[in-house]
């Protein structure tokens, strides 16, 4: 019995000191880069899921040389599940994408440093920015653009109602919103166009009643409709537009893309947010970085990038005397706007309701 | 004996000397200990502080409670028991199925002369590399309405709705599982002599009664097939939902995925339903160790004999290699397919009336920021990581196969499994929380969103298939061999270069390409930890398909994808032309 236990002893000991190395050896390794990193420009982490923010990094890095932003690209929803997993030890230094219930969440924990000029919004930009100036509003979207097949669908339903009629059952498709984070824009705006959350719940069972089909995202609902199961889907109008453009480029027999806006669709911003627990010389280069994207050199990325290649660019300007990029179409007549602080804080449970009313059979 | 020789040594030598040699061998750090230290900071800590998470929102500031079972009121209402079950039922029928075919496969391929073996050798690691989104888009494509089978005037709607189901997300599970299953059973084939068929054969057991008692010996690694199978397939999440649309025929990993895309997240109620998929994994387990409890499967000896080929007639040769073709062109051919369909017809889901096939995109693609660069960058990552893991998963197949059930025994299988149920958005996110804690910065341990984290996070995603891969040679090795090289005077390294390492060889080899490719195109841990600047090049494709450029994103995934082969096919020249003769011989035929 001895013999076993001194036997542990020996292995835990042996355990510990591996243990003790192991980190030792980490330390030093890491330590000589700590070191070396003090003789660069100021690095700042840009979390981004917007198509054209390489080229906005590149541009703004070439401009000056004290600040270095460094590209962190992927999707919103995992990018939104590494700042929650950094929790209080938060290692981005700006956050771009789409939406701006993410932001206004921030904003609401304290997250946001303010940004420290007034952008000079449009009429666009002034209805979407933050009263508190707590992030920047560098483009708008629209939720949704009733993309459909003009081939076979001659009359598109051009109200909310219209979705319900029986002419169109079973032909329309939607995204999730538990996978698709610009979906969720959509559903709140319908909850609030309609006058409540209960009078959107009962219009979207409406909906599934008259057969729905609920796809992942843009891409598997705009397949839906290219092979014909279905014949509109409600979709991001820059997904919507990237359609037209590749369909126009190289037009198929039977397959006729065309947008309409059902009801009054939702104006959803792209919002660029400034962390405020990052060291303050990285929070000055991330409102340098801020001041640039609003800038007209910032801005003229918009016009100048291939949107058939990247279709993020085709989005409305929020800022005075910026060019639209050409494929951009002319703004719904009617839209409405959402208010991130009031929706955002429901997004849980709408979704859940979602998954388990709407998605499941 | 030892011992002796210490203590003459002692006499002879200086009082200082002795101080010294006392004093290193105070701080002697054993292998065993360091192996444990390693699987202690890469899959021990990550996944439980992840889970623990379910239990103490606050100690991750994701919720402000110290304890509570809140988060598992969502497992425990609703529909989630439904999609539990569904997942389970999931993931014992693909893991059935793809040993099966798999064992049908490895008998054909190694111990018959079957033609068609030679394509199924060369396309093995093609299968393992088609992403599970490919083989569900060539599907899809086949089936759709409007789709290739519809344009060429079938009639598919039947089998369409069986496919947009739970039959569809089945197979599709079944066909991704078959590769895992097929290099576990297969090296494990590789190292059964014949003795034991021959045996039953001499003492009047038919041909089928030699195939069950082979079969029988196998049973270490079909269970590990199984489980890994079972396992992968409970945590997948990419063909649920892609396939399920029209039936919204719903799994477990659902409910995760949709605590981590809520605004706010919610990593508490994703701990508590990876909590539930870790129970399904503990089912599996017991049922492992039930089925293998007191027998012993160590059959690879001395004395081991190569396996002679059955010769099939020309009947026999026919259906056997219809039966290899069939089952390349289902596992193979349909996400060919997809991957052909979506890089190069120019307009996607144009199959319509009138669609051009050209290589546009492909030479579009080449000078792409998403392609070189990150594939480059990918290619070293996952060098260090095969090599890494496929050497900690010596170790830990060696502790799974130890002969005496212990406690370390019974922790690593957990591990093992635990890392591969749960999906590995969940295991990066625990990576977060473990290496980006405040006061590990604050000792000087900077190491979140380093190229140094990714490898270790990617050498603990692999290694449970990895270590899998080498359960089956691992556990027919007899012990006696190695002591017969230890009594003739070799010490333990010596021992395990002469005696183990032939026989493991090329099981070694099959493992570091299977890890190889896997890293090379690896997206939920890459996305998450893929240091600031640096993007892998499975986040180049993710990103290239997030801007609509479907044909561009899908033509680097196949461009990354013949990449992988060529380092497979490197790496095989390199072994049959450079590794000694007694590395090459286990596994061949007489």
């Amino acid at each position: 019995m001895r013999g076993r236990d001194s036997m542990l002893k020996v292995r835990v000991t042996s355990l510990v000191k591996s243990v003790a190395i192991a980190a030792s050896l980490a330390i030093l390794g890491t330590g000589v880069s700590a070191t070396a990193a003090h003789a660069d420009p100021i690095t700042i982490n840009l979390y981004e899921a917007i198509g054209y923010a390489p080229a906005e990094i590149a541009a703004f890095n070439a401009s000056q040389s004290m600040y270095k932003v460094v590209d962190v690209g992927g999707s919103t929803g995992p990018l939104l599940a590494k700042v929650a997993a950094e929790g209080s030890n938060p290692q981005w230094g700006l956050f771009w994408a789409d939406g701006d219930e993410w932001a206004a969440a921030a904003d609401l924990n304290h997250q946001l440093a303010t940004v420290a000029f007034k952008p000079s919004y449009d009429h666009i930009g002034k209805q979407l920015a933050p009263k508190n100036n707590s992030y920047v509003v560098t483009g708008a979207t629209v939720m949704v653009a009733g993309l459909y097949n003009s081939s076979v669908m001659s009359n598109p339903p051009k109200s909310f109602q219209g979705l319900l009629s029986s002419a169109v059952k079973g032909k329309i498709g939607m995204n999730d919103p538990n996978i698709s984070g610009p979906t969720y824009p959509f559903i709140a705006g319908v909850m609030s166009d309609l006058g409540s959350e209960d009078a959107g719940k009962t219009f979207f069972q409406s909906l599934k009643a008259n057969g729905l089909v609920v796809n992942d995202k843009n891409g598997p609902t705009i397949h839906a409709l290219e092979v014909g199961q279905i014949q509109m889907g409600l979709v991001q109008s820059s997904a919507a537009v990237a359609e037209l453009i590749k369909f126009n480029a190289n037009p198929v027999a039977g397959y006729k893309p065309a947008i309409v806006y059902p009801g009054r669709p939702t104006l959803m911003p792209s919002s660029l947010a400034i962390d405020k627990n990052r060291p303050a010389a990285e929070v000055a280069g991330a409102q340098a970085f801020v001041k640039f994207v609003l800038s007209p050199a910032g801005q003229a990325i918009l016009g100048t990038t291939d949107a058939t290649q990247n279709s993020d660019v085709i989005c409305w300007p929020t800022i005075n005397g910026t060019v639209a990029n050409k494929y951009t179409p002319a703004l719904p007549s009617a839209y409405q706007i959402v208010d991130p602080y009031k929706w955002g804080p429901l997004q849980s449970e709408i979704d859940a309701w979602f998954t388990s009313s709407i998605r499941s059979k | 004996m030892a011992l002796d020789t210490d203590r003459s040594i002692r006499y002879q030598v200086p009082s200082f000397l002795n101080t010294i040699t006392a004093k290193a061998r105070r701080i002697r750090i054993t292998p065993m200990a360091l192996f444990w230290t390693l699987i202690l900071f890469i899959l021990i800590i990550p996944i439980t502080l992840f889970l623990s998470v379910a239990f103490s929102p606050r100690l991750f500031d994701q919720g402000k409670q110290w304890f509570t079972l809140s988060s598992f009121k969502p497992v425990f209402t609703g529909s989630y028991g439904l999609a539990l079950l569904h997942s389970l039922i999931l993931g014992v029928v693909a893991a059935v199925g793809a040993s099966a075919i798999a064992l049908s496969m490895a008998w054909l391929v190694l111990r018959t002369d079957t033609p068609a073996r030679k394509i199924w050798n060369g396309t093995i690691f093609a299968l393992f590399l088609a992403p599970s989104y490919l083989i569900a888009l060539g599907w899809q494509r086949l089936f759709e309405q409007r789709g290739v089978l519809e344009i060429m005037g079938l009639h598919v709607t039947p089998i369409r709705n069986l496919l947009y189901g739970p039959v569809g997300i089945c197979l599709v599970l079944m066909v991704k599982g078959i590769p895992f299953a097929y290099l576990v059973i297969a090296n494990a084939m590789r190292g059964l002599g014949e003795e034991f068929e021959q045996a039953a054969r001499v003492h009047g057991g038919s041909r089928s009664a030699a195939f069950r008692i082979m079969a029988t010996l196998l049973l270490p690694s079909i269970f590990s097939a199984l489980a890994i199978v079972f396992a992968e397939a409970i945590s997948d999440f990419g063909v649920a939902s892609t396939l399920s649309n029209v039936a919204h025929f719903s799994v477990a990993t659902y409910q995760l995925y949709q605590g981590i895309n809520s605004i706010p997240v919610q990593f508490p109620v994703s701990a508590a339903t990876s909590l539930t998929l870790l129970a399904l994994v503990i089912l599996a387990i017991l049922a492992q160790n039930r089925a293998l409890r007191g027998r012993s499967f160590r059959t690879l000896s001395g004395r081991t004999r190569p396996a002679s080929t059955l010769k099939f007639s020309i009947l026999g040769k026919s259906l056997t290699s219809g039966w290899i073709i069939i089952v390349l062109v289902i596992t193979l051919g349909i996400p060919i397919f997809g991957a052909v369909s979506a890089s190069m017809l120019q307009g996607l889901g144009s199959l319509l009336s009138h669609y051009s096939i050209n290589f546009s995109n492909y030479t579009r693609v080449l000078g792409s920021r998403f392609l070189r660069k990150p594939l480059i960058y990918s290619t070293e990552m996952s060098l260090i990581t095969a090599t890494l893991a496929v050497g900690l998963a010596a170790i830990a197949s060696k502790v799974l196969t130890a002969a005496r059930p212990s406690r370390s025994k019974r922790f690593m299988d957990f591990f093992l499994l635990a890392a591969v149920a749960l999906p590995g958005i969940v295991f990066a996110i625990g990576y977060i929380f473990t290496y980006n804690l405040k006061f590990i910065n604050d000792l000087g341990l900077h190491i979140y969103g380093t190229s140094f984290l990714l490898a270790l996070a990617y050498t603990a995603n692999a290694l449970p298939s990895t270590s899998r891969s080498l359960v089956g040679n691992m556990s027919q090795i007899q012990d006696s061999m190695m002591d017969a090289s230890r009594v003739h005077g070799s010490g333990p390294a010596r021992a395990w270069l002469d005696v183990t390492m032939p026989i493991i060889a090329r099981p070694l080899l099959i493992a570091w390409l299977l890890t190889f490719s896997g890293t090379l195109l690896e997206l939920p841990v890459s996305e998450l930890l893929y240091p600031p600047g640096s993007p892998p090049v499975a986040v180049g494709i993710e990103l290239s398909l997030a801007g609509f450029d479907f044909g561009g994103g899908t033509a680097i995934e196949v461009l990354s994808i013949l990449w992988a082969l060529t380092v497979v096919a490197i790496a095989f020249f390199l072994f049959n032309r450079f590794a000694p003769a007694g590395w090459k011989r286990l596994g061949n035929q007489r």
